[in-house]
C-alpha cells in the first residue's frame, strides 16, 4: 500500500511548552488512521505540521510523496483537510458554501454540476440545499464540512475531532461516509477524544502529552495486552465506595473507576481465584469477573506505567 | 411509575411548541435527591429545550415542574438559585485567573464573601496547588479548568447541578477523577443531571432517559438499558434505541 504520509520523529514547541516529543506515524491509502487522544495530547499539531500550516522543530516527514518544506503548495491543494472548529459560512446555504469551495479549487465550471450531484448523493443534504450552514444539526454540519473537504477530489484526507459534539446516531453516518471514502481508495488521518471511535479504524496511534503511548491494529491492542485485567462491581453501591479499599489491597497496580464497576490492571497474570482470596474482605456482594481490556483500559494502563517509570 | 418520594425534579406533562412544531411532546418523570441521571437524546431530540424549561430559562406550553418544591412556571427566578451549571468547554474567563472567576460568579449568585474565600482554598487543597491566583485559567491543565468549573458551578451551593459534556476532551485519569468528585457531590444529596452524547459518562449514571422526537423513550439505569437492546455498549444500545422508535414512528 502507498505510504500517504510518513513521519520521523516530529518534534514541536510551543515557547517551554513540548507539544509534540518524537512522532513517528505513517498514513496508506485505502485506509483509516486514528489519533486517540484527550486535549493537549498534540493531535492538531501533528495534524497541522503534516498539513504545512505549521513549522516543525525536528524530525522529517513527507506528505503525498513529495518533501513538506518544498512543496507546500502540491500538498495544501491536494489534501482534503476539516478542522476542528465548524469553519464554514454559516449564513450562508448548504449549496452556497459547495459552491465557494469548488470556486476556491479553480476547478472547471462544466464539472460543478457532477461534483454536486455526487456529493449531495453521499452526504444525503439534498433535501437541505436552500438551509442555511448555521441552523443544520450538529452532525448535518459535520457531513457538509467533509462534502467541501472533498470537492477537489483529494487523496488524502485529514480530519480533526469530526464527531466531537455530535450524537452517536450521526457520529455512525459519518464513520460509514469514511469507510465508502476509504473503499475508493482515499487515505484518512482522522482525530479523536472517543475511544470506542477507534475500532473503526485501521490502525490507531495513542497520543499523550506529545508521545505515542501505543500503536497497533485496535483489536490487536487489547489482545497483546501482557497483563490481566479483573472488574470488580458491587450491585446497587456506587464505585467510590469500594475504590480506595481495592486501592489499598492492590497499593502499586493500576486501580480505577470505569462506570459503575472498578478495574484492576495487573502486569503479571494472576488467578482469579487469588483475586477473590485477597478480597473476602470487602462487601460479599462484591462480584469479580476477568475482562478483556478496551481501549480505554488500554490507554490508561499505559499512562500510569509511563508515570511510576519516571519518564515523564 | 413507581412512587418516588424524594423527588427534587418532579416533571409533570411537560410541553413546549414552537409555532406548529412540538419542540418537547408531553414529557414527565421524577429525579431523585441525589441521583446522578443522564439526559440523552440525538441532535434536535427536544433536549436542551427540556433542560431549558427545567431550569427557568423557557416557560413551558403547558405541564410543569417542581425543582425542590417549588413550581418553575410560578417562581422561575427561585429556581434558578437552586441550579447550578456547568459547561466543559465555554463558562470560564480563559484570561483571568481561577480566582478572579470564583471572585466573578460568586458575585453573579450574591454569595457572601467569606463563603467563596472558603471554597476558594477547598479547590486549592483538592487540586493541591498553592495558590489559585497568579495563572491564567487558559493555561490550566483541562482537568484544571474542568475542577475549576464545577467549583464556580457549585459556588452558590445549588441542589440540583446541570453538566454538559462534562469531561468530552479530558484526559481518562482525569475523567476517572472528575466522576469520583461528581460521586462525593451525589453522596451528599446533591442531584446531578448529566447531558452528553459521549457514552462513556453515560455509563456513571444511576438513571438515563433517552429523548426522541420531543419524547422520552426510555429511562432505566445503564445496565437494563444495554440489556434491553441486548447490547455489549450504551453506544450500541443507545443507537438500537433511537433507530427502533424511528421505526416505530414510520409504522404508525
Amino acid at each position: 500500500m502507498n505510504s500517504l504520509i510518513k513521519a520521523e520523529g516530529i518534534e514541536k514547541k510551543f515557547g517551554t511548552v513540548n507539544a509534540l516529543r518524537g512522532i513517528s506515524l505513517e498514513v496508506s491509502e485505502g485506509s483509516i488512521t486514528g489519533l486517540i487522544g484527550p486535549d493537549g495530547a498534540g493531535k492538531s499539531t501533528m495534524m497541522k505540521i503534516a498539513l504545512t500550516l505549521l513549522k516543525r522543530d525536528g524530525g522529517s516527514i513527507s506528505v503525498l510523496s513529495v518533501n513538506s518544506d518544498n512543496d507546500k503548495t502540491f500538498i495544501r491543494q491536494n489534501v482534503g483537510y476539516m478542522p476542528e472548529i465548524f469553519s464554514l459560512y454559516t449564513d450562508l446555504t448548504v449549496e452556497e458554501n459547495l459552491n465557494f469551495y469548488f470556486t476556491i479549487h479553480k476547478m472547471d465550471k462544466q464539472d460543478y454540476e457532477k461534483k454536486r450531484e455526487r456529493l449531495y448523493r453521499f452526504s444525503r443534504l439534498e433535501a437541505f440545499t436552500n438551509t442555511k450552514a448555521g441552523s443544520l444539526s450538529g452532525g448535518m454540519k459535520q457531513k457538509l464540512a467533509l462534502s467541501c473537504a472533498l470537492m477537489h477530489d483529494p487523496k488524502l484526507l485529514i480530519l480533526d475531532e469530526p464527531t466531537t459534539g455530535v450524537d452517536p446516531l450521526s457520529r455512525q453516518e459519518f464513520w460509514g461516509m469514511l469507510h465508502e471514502l476509504k473503499e475508493e481508495g482515499v487515505g484518512i488521518l482522522v482525530s479523536t477524544p472517543y475511544m470506542e471511535e477507534a475500532l473503526k479504524c485501521d490502525f490507531v496511534y495513542m497520543m499523550n502529552k506529545g508521545k505515542i503511548i501505543g500503536e497497533g491494529i485496535p483489536e490487536n491492542l487489547s489482545e497483546e495486552f501482557e497483563g490481566s485485567l479483573y472488574e470488580f462491581e458491587i450491585p446497587g453501591r456506587k464505585p467510590q465506595e469500594f475504590l480506595s479499599e481495592l486501592k489499598q489491597i492492590f497499593r502499586g497496580d493500576s486501580v480505577f473507576m470505569s462506570g459503575k464497576k472498578v478495574h484492576l490492571a495487573l502486569r503479571g497474570a494472576e488467578e482469579l481465584s487469588d483475586i477473590r482470596t485477597k478480597t473476602t474482605s470487602l462487601d460479599p456482594e462484591l462480584l469479580v469477573r476477568k475482562k478483556v481490556p478496551e481501549l480505554e483500559d488500554i490507554f490508561i494502563i499505559r499512562v500510569l506505567a509511563e508515570g511510576s517509570d519516571g519518564n515523564d | 411509575m413507581e412512587m418516588i418520594d424524594d423527588a427534587v425534579i418532579n416533571i409533570e406533562n411537560l410541553v413546549k411548541k414552537f409555532g406548529k412544531f412540538t419542540a418537547v411532546n408531553n414529557i414527565s418523570f421524577k429525579v431523585r435527591k441525589g441521583e446522578v441521571f443522564g439526559f440523552l437524546g440525538a441532535n434536535g431530540a427536544g433536549k436542551t429545550t427540556a433542560i431549558r424549561m427545567i431550569c427557568g430559562l423557557l416557560e413551558p406550553t403547558s405541564g410543569d415542574i417542581q425543582v425542590s418544591g417549588i413550581s418553575v412556571k410560578k417562581s422561575p427566578e427561585k429556581v434558578k438559585q437552586k441550579i447550578g451549571y456547568m459547561s466543559q468547554k465555554f463558562s470560564l474567563y480563559t484570561d483571568l485567573s481561577p480566582e478572579r472567576n470564583m471572585d466573578f460568579f460568586g458575585d453573579i449568585y450574591g454569595v457572601a464573601k467569606d463563603e467563596i474565600k472558603k471554597k476558594k482554598s477547598f479547590l486549592a487543597q483538592q487540586l493541591d496547588v498553592p495558590s489559585l491566583k497568579s495563572i491564567k485559567t487558559a493555561d490550566l491543565p483541562m482537568g484544571f479548568k474542568q475542577r475549576l468549573g464545577l467549583a464556580c458551578a457549585l459556588l452558590h451551593d445549588p441542589d440540583i447541578i446541570f453538566l454538559d459534556e462534562p469531561t468530552s476532551g479530558v484526559d481518562p485519569l482525569g475523567r476517572r477523577e472528575f466522576w469520583e468528585e461528581i460521586y462525593r457531590l451525589s453522596g451528599m444529596d446533591k442531584t446531578i443531571m448529566v447531558t452528553t452524547h459521549f457514552m462513556d459518562e453515560a455509563e456513571y449514571c444511576d438513571t438515563i432517559a433517552i429523548m426522541n422526537f420531543g419524547r422520552v423513550i426510555d429511562i432505566a439505569s445503564p445496565d437494563s438499558i444495554k440489556k434491553k437492546y441486548s447490547s455489549a455498549n450504551l453506544n450500541d444500545a443507545f443507537i438500537r434505541a433511537i433507530e427502533m422508535d424511528r421505526k416505530k414512528m414510520e409504522d404508525n
